[in-house]
């Protein structure tokens, strides 16, 4: 059973996807309003999935596989999207 | 949380914090807080070793209530490591011990914040403690993404027929440590992966994912690891000192392991860990002028760098399973490796078991009744 908190069912204001963990061994259902920068949506998704804070992080939308941009997420994914929170780091 | 200032609520918890000072018992310069991400890996660690280990094959690591509490030196003066503790339903305290020198990251994090406002500017030296605060009020914004649950897939299989044909390399497991398992195909194409970026001009670091799953013992209930395959990270942008896994890389494993787990025989199948090689030496300058007389050298790049350990902590974290071949040179330019895997709460080298790549493992996929962090919920 699943519940996503803070969501507005049915409004035009927020929309809801799914996030995934690079290896995909977590799935998250999120909603969050759609002028939310991509950025500030990869950081409310690393505070709640607990990832390391001093990493920077980015939204892959795993049907492109492209990244997401600064630009509200609304712009940028249609409802029900399946995006992965990538770590932007290398091996070294 | 950028822009989410009025939905803060507060909170009280236990807390830790590193206490950073420019020299020993010298006046503090800056304190830096251990967060919840900071512990996540810690309470994991704690699941893993005190209920997945123990049998308890159903217990989701999400429904477990951590407590993490100081522990302090038998003087008093010191903390000296903390403990994440939880009650089982059945009423009993379980617990895990972990020192403070895992927690070096955070110190290191705040050191960086140092370094950027100039107060560690002009000097290289500087000191850190484990200090406990007082519980105090904690800002914490509400969840807007809720983490759908999941089985943990994992094959019974006993250990006695794995142990029996496996064959040691490096250190031998010491009485409790996990055991691994790695088929001798998938150790070979993990090196022949990692290593192909050496033959390039110039020399650039490639690698892959290491594939297998988890089993559970029926006679013990442990829970031990298998290795038995590799993906390589195709589409990767590489250096010879770096390796960056890119959108396209981590869609190429996604695609892989989703057509995997659709099939029965490999449902219990994950992302287990990481392969790699730093194809360069030790040394810059050469050999030293002992190394014509000496039969072996203890200099070699088969290491975990501080970029592979945030890499590592930031696309294996919560899996306290994770393991990690590094492929380096000696001196010499001769290969090593080193293989790592978590350890009383760090990465650390530690030895494994070669078995057969035609090993019959005994067909018995079980998803756990309760959802797990380590389940899967995307097909």
């Amino acid at each position: 059973m699943t519940r996503v908190l803070n969501s507005s069912n049915g409004s035009t204001q927020t929309i809801e996807f799914m996030a995934s963990n690079v290896i995909e061994t977590e799935t998250w259902e999120a909603s969050f309003d759609r002028a939310t920068p991509a950025p500030a949506v990869a950081a409310a998704l690393v505070h709640d999935m607990r990832l390391p804070t001093d990493v920077p992080w980015g939204l892959r939308d795993d049907g492109s596989s492209i990244y997401l941009d600064d630009r509200p997420i609304g712009e940028q994914i249609e409802p029900g999207a399946c995006l992965s929170i990538v770590p932007r780091t290398h091996l070294g | 949380m950028p822009g989410n200032d009025e939905h803060m609520t507060t909170t009280a918890r236990s807390e830790l914090e590193i206490v950073i000072r420019l020299t020993k018992g010298g006046p503090i310069v800056a304190t830096e807080p251990v967060l919840d991400s900071d512990l996540a890996e810690f309470e994991t660690d704690t699941w893993w070793s005190q209920c997945l280990r123990r049998g308890d094959h159903d217990v989701d690591v999400e429904d477990l209530d951590f407590a993490i509490t100081p522990v302090r030196s038998s003087s008093g003066d010191a903390v000296i490591g903390f403990r994440v503790a939880f009650d089982t339903t059945d009423g009993c305290c379980r617990e895990q011990l972990f020192a403070r020198t895992r927690l070096e990251h955070v110190a290191r994090r705040g050191a960086r914040r140092l370094l950027a406002d100039r107060t560690l500017a002009g000097t290289k030296e500087w000191v850190w403690e484990l200090s406990s605060a007082a519980a105090r009020p904690k800002l914490v914004a509400p969840r807007r993404a809720m983490r759908r649950r999941a089985a943990l897939h994992y094959r019974v299989q006993p250990l006695a027929p794995l142990t029996a044909v496996a064959r040691q390399q490096g250190p031998a497991a010491y009485d409790g440590q996990t055991r691994v398992f790695v088929t001798d195909a998938a150790l070979a194409l993990a090196e022949q992966i990692s290593r192909a970026g050496a033959s390039r001009t110039p020399p650039v670091e490639t690698g892959g994912v290491l594939v297998g799953c988890l089993c559970a013992c029926p006679d013990s209930g442990d829970m031990f690891i298998v290795v038995d395959d590799v993906l390589e990270a195709q589409a990767s942008e590489a250096t010879t000192f770096s390796l960056s896994y890119s959108g396209r890389t981590w869609s190429r494993i996604s695609a892989v392991m989703r057509a995997r787990v659709a099939v029965p025989e490999f449902e219990n199948h994950r992302i287990l860990g990481s392969c790699h090689a730093h194809p360069f030496r030790p040394t810059t300058g050469g050999l030293c002028d002992s190394c014509p007389s000496q039969a072996t050298c203890d200099l070699d790049t088969a290491f975990l760098s501080e970029d592979d350990l945030l890499w590592c902590r930031a696309a294996f974290g919560g899996q306290p399973w994770q393991v990690h071949f590094v492929f380096g040179l000696d001196p010499r330019g001769q290969g090593v490796s080193a293989f790592f895997g978590r350890e009383r709460g760090r990465l650390a080298a530690r030895g494994f078991d070669v078995i057969p790549a035609d090993f019959q493992f005994a067909n018995t996929d079980r998803p756990s009744t309760a959802a797990t962090r380590g389940g899967r919920t995307r097909g």
